[in-house]
């Protein structure tokens, strides 16, 4: 918008400003939740202004857990979250990618098939075939392992289909330029396609991420040793716990923790991720 | 250096065949310019000389060395596309040296031969910088500077000067030709402006539907187009075409305007015939004359500044004449003549030359 008009401006302003209080209000609760202590989280009326226990329950949720999962520490389930996470995101990128360079620059037989053979799969995301996938991991006895819990959910076609059109709009001049200087397809591959397609590896990086780390059901299944526990399930454990009321102060605080690793790897990769998604020029 | 040799080379895509058995005969150092129609297939015979694309048949040979099966960075030849293709996310300086890191030459060996291009491209202030931030012309410079720096013995050029402004196409022209004065390397030269053709070339090949219509000299192609096609294509404007037949007095029009037969050497065999004439061959004036000269009326006049176009019409047929300057007056009607020495007879079937009978 190019106008100044000070109305505009006014609602714009105010719409703006409701949006960000509607987003902020819960995340305010949760943190000033995170700073009281657990019985002062049970009187009514609910505190709105932060009290005095923040780093009490840091400490807390850090060394000894909650509820269900009492015991595992925070700090270990971030852990496990954070390596689910960065498998999931890594093998995704490696495998869409590589798999995109060979439908775009080979030609080989059936490759079209190859092509709509994983665009199908689009339709499979891992609830749907979720039974059949947990008998195939548990049979290559990857249960309650780091594998089973990224493996599963590395296949994408979405990002394969990402880099297929990323690679189709790369001139195929710059293809026979490198082919005349010498370079063969894995060089191409590492040295022209990987750098120009920085960006979209950025974009694909933050959604993939943040995808892995909010895992809940598949985790759930096939981790039964507290000790593989990813964040997400964990507060989910916590919640359930039986012979006493919540420790509220000390979820809160745990979900403030696990928001914060997806919201460092936006803020990071912010400008990456935004000239991935609207950058045309290679 | 090295000589190029193209032995009935024919090339298919699937079933559609685009060129049609092309032989030509390169010789070391020679500034080779393959011209023709858009689609008539010199792109695909630059890129089966670079290995780009596959033979269909018939042999290239570099040097003395058959290439067919050679990997474009085993032929020694380097390329410059149309839209330079220069890698967007290298600066300069690598553009350039890309291809010799993977040539293994030792980085010394390498820094020498980049600045030295860089030096003869005048883009020494510029190694730092990405594509992105060089205009067309510089982009242009860096393609040549990456063809530059392997040392080929083939320079390959796919129309490098199409995606530039007419200023520096022209700067860029006379850089490319004392480029090749200074280098003496084999170059061949793509491009679908007969202009560029006649500016460059020793040796112009005129491609049309995929066939080699004519090869020889700028002079040769100018001053004996093998065909219709070539003297239509080669020469700005091009040439006029009339079709006339043989009657008693000479070569009749098709207004019924007789162009006198008494100096003419006319093919004799063929009553249908095409007549050609270049626009700066036709004579004119606009003073009343007697026989041989035709009077027409000039439809409009083209300014260039250097001289000026005068648009006819004969029947049904236009025809465009073109003058130095000098008399300003404002033309509208005027005789014209057509010295028997400057037609060219085609035939009137296949467009190709005929012939005239020696008396
Ligand atoms: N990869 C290809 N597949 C199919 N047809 C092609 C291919 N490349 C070129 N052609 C066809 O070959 C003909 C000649 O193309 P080209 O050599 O690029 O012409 P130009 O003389 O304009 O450079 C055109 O009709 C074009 O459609
Ligand atoms: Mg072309």
């Amino acid at each position: 918008m190019i106008e100044q008009r000070p109305l505009t401006s006014f609602f714009s302003h105010f719409i703006l400003i409701c949006g960000v209080l509607l987003v902020a209000f819960p995340i305010w609760i949760t943190f000033v939740a995170a700073s009281h202590d657990t019985a002062r989280m049970v009187q009514v009326p609910l505190p709105l202004l932060p009290g005095n226990h923040f780093f009490e329950n840091l400490l807390e949720a850090f060394t000894h857990g909650v509820g269900n999962a009492k015991g595992q520490s925070v700090g270990l389930m971030l852990m496990n979250s954070l390596i689910m996470a960065l498998m999931i995101a890594f093998g995704k990128i490696a495998i869409s990618m590589l798999s995109a360079f060979a439908i775009v620059y080979f030609r080989f037989p059936f490759r079209m098939t190859f092509f709509w053979m994983i665009f199908i799969t689009l339709m499979l995301p891992v609830e749907v075939r979720i039974l059949p996938t947990f008998e195939v991991v548990a049979n290559l006895h990857m249960l309650n392992s780091y594998w089973g819990l990224s493996i599963p959910l590395i296949a994408s076609a979405t990002a394969t289909f990402m880099f297929r059109q990323t690679f189709l709009t790369v001139p195929d001049e710059l293809l026979e330029a490198a082919r005349i200087d010498g370079a063969g397809p894995i060089r191409f591959f590492i040295d022209i396609l990987l750098p120009i397609s920085r960006t979209n590896i950025a974009a694909l990086f933050v959604i993939v991420f943040i995808y892995g780390w909010n895992q809940y059901m598949w985790p759930l299944l096939i981790t039964t040793d507290k000790d593989m526990y990813t964040i997400v399930m964990g507060i989910k454990q916590m919640v359930e716990a039986v012979e006493e009321a919540p420790e509220w102060s000390l979820i809160m605080m745990t979900t403030l923790l696990a928001m914060l690793p997806p919201v460092v790897v936006v803020i990071g990769m912010q400008r990456l991720f935004i000239k991935g998604l609207t950058e045309t020029e290679k | 250096m090295a000589e190029v040799i193209l032995e009935n080379i024919t090339k298919s895509f699937g079933k559609t065949e685009v060129v049609h058995n092309v032989s030509a005969h390169f010789h070391d150092g020679e500034f080779i310019v393959i011209v023709g129609p858009s689609g008539c297939g010199k792109s695909t015979v630059l890129r089966m000389i670079a290995g780009l694309e596959e033979v269909s048949g018939g042999n290239i040979k570099i040097g003395d060395k058959l290439v067919n099966n050679l990997e474009p960075k085993d032929r020694r030849i380097a390329m410059v596309f149309q839209n330079y293709a220069l890698y967007p996310h290298m600066n300069v300086y690598n553009n350039m040296a890309y291809g010799l890191r993977l040539q293994k030459h030792s980085k010394v060996e390498i820094e020498r031969r980049v600045q030295e291009a860089a030096q003869l491209l005048q883009l020494g202030e510029y190694l730092q910088r990405r594509p992105r931030q060089l205009s067309g012309g510089q982009r242009q410079r860096v393609a040549m500077g990456r063809a530059l720096v392997r040392k080929p013995e083939v320079f390959l050029f796919d129309e490098p000067l199409s995606n530039l402004d007419a200023k520096l196409r022209h700067q860029m022209r006379v850089e490319l030709k004392k480029m090749h004065k200074n280098l003496g390397t084999t170059m061949i030269y793509v491009t679908h402006d007969q202009v560029e053709a006649m500016t460059l070339a020793d040796k112009i090949v005129v491609v049309n539907k995929g066939r080699i219509e004519q090869i020889g000299s700028p002079d040769e192609i100018y001053n004996a187009p093998a065909s219709m096609f070539v003297a239509g294509f080669i020469g700005c404007p091009p040439m006029n075409f009339l079709p006339a037949q043989h009657s008693n007095g000479g070569l009749s029009l098709e207004n019924g305007f007789i162009i006198p037969a008494k100096d003419l050497l006319i093919p004799s065999d063929t009553r249908q015939l095409i007549v050609g004439i270049r626009p700066e061959k036709i004579e004119f004036s606009h003073l009343q004359r007697e026989s041989g000269w035709l009077e027409v009326d000039i439809d409009f006049i083209e300014k260039l500044g250097s001289g000026k176009l005068l648009y006819t019409t004969i029947g049904p047929q236009q025809l465009i004449l073109s003058m130095a300057n000098g008399d300003d007056r404002h033309i509208t009607r005027g005789w014209i003549r057509f010295p028997a020495e400057a037609l060219y007879f085609f035939s009137h079937q296949d467009g190709s030359l005929l012939k005239v009978k020696s008396s």
